[in-house]
């Protein structure tokens, strides 16, 4: 099970209220490379996961990657706080005050609504591991051309954080596989 | 955004952000420790670490209200629906 700590992750602050960005960054939120994705993979994939490592690592990643659904929730959110629909009309925000107001919802830069196509799910457990390290590169690399785009420095000081940790994750995932490798040789049916 | 927080819902930022980084150092003692779990001197470290957070959160849980909701000493009336929630903190 779960248990909220009412605290955020890493700090997460804008400096100056950004509609057009928030409709950007929301893709973070719910795209095909955002952290929703990013936990509900690891945490469907884990259940079947041979190895203690790769069971605890899908467990604890899936984990930190809903805390970082919540902050890039807190980024748009503030993004356009209180922001009145008469400014928010002539921004790329218009369509999602359309259809949700200020609410936050999991969609990508387009508006398209979060799927669970984004994610796969294997038995096979090298499968798995290779999907979630190329989901951790795809993810930094969004995060390198949202920090591109912004001239925010509080907004850049936490997506870099958010980058620094797919690199982290995908580092963790790189030993799951070494591990992954290692119990295989050691159980012929899977050589 | 007004930020001015309610009287009765007080928060201390100085104090939440040193919460944090605790937390956060814990991630990744976990992390690591979950490929490497005969690593003795990151064991270590995350002890310390679990430690000092376990602390501070009951130093702030006793002053400013509960970081979780099933602090033992909850008071009336019952503080955790308090605002700021962690999205609404300019740290
Ligand atoms: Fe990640």
């Amino acid at each position: 099970m779960w248990e909220y700590k009412k605290i955020l992750e890493y700090p997460a602050n804008v400096r100056r209220q950004d509609p057009d960005y928030a409709s950007l960054v929301v893709t973070q939120f719910g795209g095909p490379d955002g952290e929703l994705a990013a936990s509900l993979r690891y945490i469907s994939q884990m259940y079947t996961m041979p190895i203690p490592e790769g069971k605890a690592t899908l467990n604890n990643i899936g984990t930190e990657e809903l805390a970082h659904f919540e902050i890039i929730g807190t980024l748009v959110y503030k993004l356009v706080e209180g922001i009145p629909a008469d400014v928010l009309k002539n921004t790329r925000f218009a369509p999602h005050y359309a259809q949700h107001g200020r609410a936050n919802y999991p969609a990508d830069a387009f508006g398209n609504a979060w799927t669970a196509s984004y994610i796969q799910s294997h038995e096979d457990p090298v499968a798995s591991i290779q999907e979630d390290l190329a989901a951790e590169q795809k993810a930094r690399a969004t995060y390198e051309y949202l920090i591109d785009m912004s001239d925010d420095p509080a907004i850049i000081d936490t997506l870099s954080f958010l980058r620094e940790r797919e690199v982290v994750h995908f580092q963790r995932f790189g030993e799951v596989l070494d591990l992954l490798y290692d119990y295989m040789d050691d159980y012929e049916e899977w050589g | 955004m007004d930020r001015n927080r309610r009287p009765g819902s007080p928060v201390n930022v100085e104090m939440l952000r040193e919460i944090m980084q605790l937390n956060f150092a814990m991630i990744e003692t976990v992390l690591f420790l979950n490929t490497h779990p005969t690593c003795r001197p990151v064991l270590d470290l995350h002890n310390e670490f679990a430690s000092r957070f376990n602390k501070l959160v009951e130093r702030y849980q006793e002053r400013y209200g509960p970081i979780y909701a099933s602090y033992e000493n909850a008071e009336y009336p019952w503080m955790w629906i308090e605002e700021p929630w962690p999205w609404e903190i300019k740290y």
